[in-house]
């Protein structure tokens, strides 16, 4: 098969609606429990009797905000941690034992003090965000930048490029595959992250929509939510893969 | 590495961990954060002897919470290396499978376990099965992706030096492509843990009282702030020990590749 | 003006300031007039919820009234410690947890006695007719909730051995997939729950206030001490006692509308309409909340039922008299009764 744009498109609808289809038939004539486990189109359809598309618009658009703002957070300070990880033994000493304590800790664990912290605004879910999107990041920053083939090493040193030099023009760009599978991640654990995120007095949001119907006894609105967080984090990895390709792809499988 | 620089390296962040907690304590101290709000070190510790001792609520130590943890997180996390791991370095190498998945997984990675609560309850009920399910899932797509990537990183130089050196194909695979992998295999097998640990909150939420994330839940009812707080020590404790122990586990398995500095 | 009058409009103006009505802010204007509180999904909020489509809180000095919702209740305490939200209106067990962990919180008074909203449904298929019968089935049930200590007190009056009770722990949503399911047989929750469980098949087998076990079906058995109450800062209180007054007097002007049964059509519209509860569904559980503020012996008893079940589980060690964090001044200022007084005082 021919690697070309329109295959690949056509690969990924492929897989993305025989799932569909799958839960389609599966809810429909063996489960047969629109309260428990609704089909995509009764999800749907209970969806729109209570969203509009402007409401449905807010949802999508305060949620996006919120995950931009904690992942470029999240990047800026996991991309410059992992290099200077990467760089500098010291830094790994100091950095890494307060990094892998804080990973694990679970989101809802930290609720409390992010309301502490940064009140019940946009801050505090920004933070949550943040939390999940840092991690992966970091970890794959540093990886990459500990990771710089030997080879590459040694001929710039035979070029005598040292210390900074080195740094930029040799470390870097051979960690932008690692970085960018790490970013790639952080972006979707920040999705997965949106719902304990707009637990915190949120009023609209896509987490928020998901919660608050569940609480309201509406599942099937709550999965339709959840469905709109995936396309949505469907349609951002697409586009991350698609920028990968271009600017990394060119000397590295991506 | 010299013997006093050694030392000097592990004394380095004791020592800024030491300054981060006195200074905590004392701003709570000074008043400038209440103890409610932002239990002071000297009460986490005090609590955390509680904990040990009298265990809470009053009968359950944490001795008990952490071994029920313990026991969902490594049968959730193995489970999940145990298919990801197959399973991404065969998409990976397929061009078709891997744009066939590449929506459907990162569809899934961006399900939240508190999402798929009332789903883990229906098919998988409410005893450990539903729990070792989510964790299963915060750790699978994650892993999965990563091990995709790692096969697709792999250095086509290797794969074609080998070939040069008429190794068979199988070969190739056991001993070029899989070494290579091993690195960022490392490196997802650790992000996959912390997303273990992340989610046993919304995990345990589900027919127990007992672990460190319905240990949190029971703390935050019952506003022990401090309970909290000894909770998520915990779970970072556990979380750097098990990151330390896959740090040995890649240096056996690659004693040839230590993290290099430029 | 000469001494006579001057005597004379002393004289009146004295007489107005007496006779002026309780509501209007003869005391002083509120010191913050912008508050937060805290709000939910249930028919519980509909004083507050009157109170601010009325414009009672602006009347009373308040010129920004916000409510934050939350789908958690340790969420709306958290805030509240974090002085994000000015008012808590939870059950009546968080606020006690937190008072017994030397947290500053003060309880202003009820705002409703929800004892009638707990149920206990069951599946059909479970057979549950007898107390006994409890002993065979999964329980759903949400840890550390009044739930719990109106499971606990239902186990007590019909002596049941409550170890023996199969007690599963979960949210409320997840209970009701979970009873569909079959996964559980029964589960003990507040509305809107149990009407939901109701609506999906399930049988009604005891609720806060009455029996549905065949031994004594129908009998006034008071099982529940749940109640909806009003909780502030310590700290709140004593630093704006003029708009803790004015809180409270909007809130129980508040009772005393949704109480009057002229105005239940209205009061039901804007509940459905405020919490995007189904009208159908706030139609259906309303009569099971009595909006009455006074303070009396069955509060102090309510209150002590929860103190005595975290005395009991072994979430608290020492148990301290409700009343030393009850303040009953503002709401008795705004006309409520007072059999018993708070002793808390700022």
């Amino acid at each position: 098969m021919p690697e070309t744009r329109s295959a690949e498109l056509l690969a990924g609808f492929a897989g993305v609606a025989g799932l569909l289809l799958l839960w389609e038939l599966s809810a429909r004539f063996i489960w047969q429990d629109p309260q428990t486990l609704p089909a995509p189109t009764q999800a749907l359809a209970q969806a729109m009797t209570v969203l509009t598309p402007q409401r449905l618009a807010e949802h999508v658009g305060i949620s996006l905000f919120r995950i931009f703002a904690g992942f470029s957070l999240a990047a800026l300070a996991g991309i410059t941690l992992g290099i200077l990880c990467g760089w500098s033994r010291w830094a790994v000493a100091v950095v890494r034992p307060f990094i892998e304590i804080l990973r694990p800790i679970p989101p809802l664990a930290w609720i409390p003090i992010a309301i502490i912290w940064f009140g019940l605004g946009e801050g505090s879910k920004i933070f949550v965000i943040f939390l999940g999107a840092f991690f992966p990041i970091f970890t794959s920053a540093w990886s990459g930048a500990a990771m710089v083939p030997k080879v590459l090493l040694s001929a710039a040193e035979t070029m005598d490029v040292r210390g900074a030099r080195l740094l930029v023009k040799v470390v870097v760009p051979a960690a932008l595959p690692d970085m960018a599978t790490g970013l790639r991640v952080g972006f979707g654990l920040s999705f997965g992250i949106l719902v304990a995120a707009e637990l915190i007095a949120a009023q609209s949001g896509m987490g928020y929509l998901v919660m608050q119907s569940r609480q309201l006894g509406q599942l099937g609105i709550s999965i339709f939510g959840i469905f709109l967080i995936g396309i949505v984090a469907l349609a951002v990895d697409h586009q991350f893969g698609v920028l990968t390709r271009k600017t990394i792809g060119r000397w590295s499988s991506i | 590495m010299r013997m006093p620089e050694r030392w000097a390296m592990r004394l380095v962040p004791a020592i800024v961990v030491a300054l981060v907690l006195a200074l905590w304590e004392w701003t709570v101290f000074a008043g400038i954060v209440r103890t409610i709000q932002f239990p002071p070190p000297s009460l986490i510790v005090a609590s955390f002897f509680g904990l040990l001792v009298d265990g809470f609520p009053r009968g359950t130590l944490l001795a008990t919470h952490i071994g029920a943890t313990l026991y969902r997180i490594l049968m959730g996390y193995a489970i999940a290396l145990a298919l990801a791991i197959p399973l991404g370095l065969v998409i990976g190498s397929s061009w078709l499978l891997d744009r066939m998945s590449a929506p459907v997984v990162a569809f899934c990675r961006s399900v939240a376990t508190l999402s798929l609560l009332p789903l883990a309850v229906v098919w998988f009920g409410t005893g450990e099965a539903s729990k070792i399910f989510l964790i299963w899932y915060g750790c699978f797509w994650v892993m999965l992706s990563n091990a995709i990537a790692a096969i697709k990183q792999v250095d086509p130089v290797l794969i074609r030096a080998a070939r040069t050196m008429d190794t068979s194909t199988r070969d190739i695979f056991a001993r070029v492509i899989l070494p290579a992998c091993v690195p960022r295999l490392v490196s997802g097998a650790r992000v996959a843990l912390g997303v273990g640990f992340m989610v046993i909150v919304g995990a345990e939420m589900i027919g127990t009282t007992l672990g460190l994330g319905a240990l949190i839940m029971e703390a935050r009812t019952f506003y022990r702030s401090d309970i909290t707080v000894v909770g998520m020590f915990v779970i970072g404790a556990f979380g750097l020990l098990l990151s330390f122990g896959l740090s040995r586990a890649e240096t056996w398995l690659l004693p040839w590749q230590k993290h290099r500095r430029a | 003006m000469n001494r006579r009058e001057f005597l004379t409009s002393t004289a009146m103006t004295g007489a107005a300031l007496t006779f002026m009505p309780r509501f209007a802010h003869a005391q002083g204007a509120p010191e913050v007039t912008e508050i937060a509180l805290g709000f939910g999904l249930d028919p519980v909020f509909a004083p507050h919820i009157v109170a601010m489509q009325k414009g009672w809180l602006e009347e009373a000095g308040f010129t920004s009234v916000t409510t934050t919702s939350f789908t958690a209740g340790a969420l709306a305490g958290e805030a509240l410690l974090a002085g994000e939200i000015q008012l808590w209106t939870p059950g009546n067990l968080p606020p006690i947890s937190m008072a017994h962990t030397g947290i500053p919180v003060v309880v202003l008074g009820t705002n409703c006695i929800a004892a009638d909203a707990d149920r206990l449904v069951a599946r059909p298929e479970a057979n549950i007719k007898a107390p006994e019968d409890l002993y065979n089935a999964r329980i759903g049930l949400l840890a550390g909730s009044t739930a719990s200590v109106t499971l606990s007190q239902l186990a007590k009056h019909y002596g049941l051995d409550e170890s023996r009770l199969q007690v599963v722990n979960m949210p409320p949503p997840e209970q009701l997939a979970a009873l569909n399911a079959g996964e559980i047989e029964a589960f003990l929750c507040w509305q809107p729950w149990g009407h939901n469980a109701l609506s999906s098949g399930a049988v009604l087998v005891h609720s806060g206030t009455t029996s549905g076990f065949e031994q004594n079906e129908g009998e006034a058995v008071q099982i529940s001490a749940t109640r909806s109450i009003f909780v502030a800062s310590q700290d709140f209180v004593r630093e704006n006692p003029n708009a803790t007054r004015a809180l409270i007097g909007a809130l129980v002007r508040g009772q005393g509308y949704v109480s009057d049964p002229a105005n239940r059509d209205e009061v039901l519209s804007l509940v459905s309409a405020e919490t995007g509860q189904a009208q159908e569904v706030v139609e259906a559980i309303w009569d099971q909340y009595v909006f009455d503020p006074t303070f009396d012996e069955r509060y102090v008893a309510d209150m002590q039922t929860m103190t005595d079940y975290l005395l009991a589980s072994g979430r608290i060690e020492e148990a301290m008299d409700p009343l030393s964090y009850t303040y009953t001044e503002p709401a008795a200022e705004a006309g409520v009764t007072l059999e018993v007084a708070g002793t808390w005082q700022p």
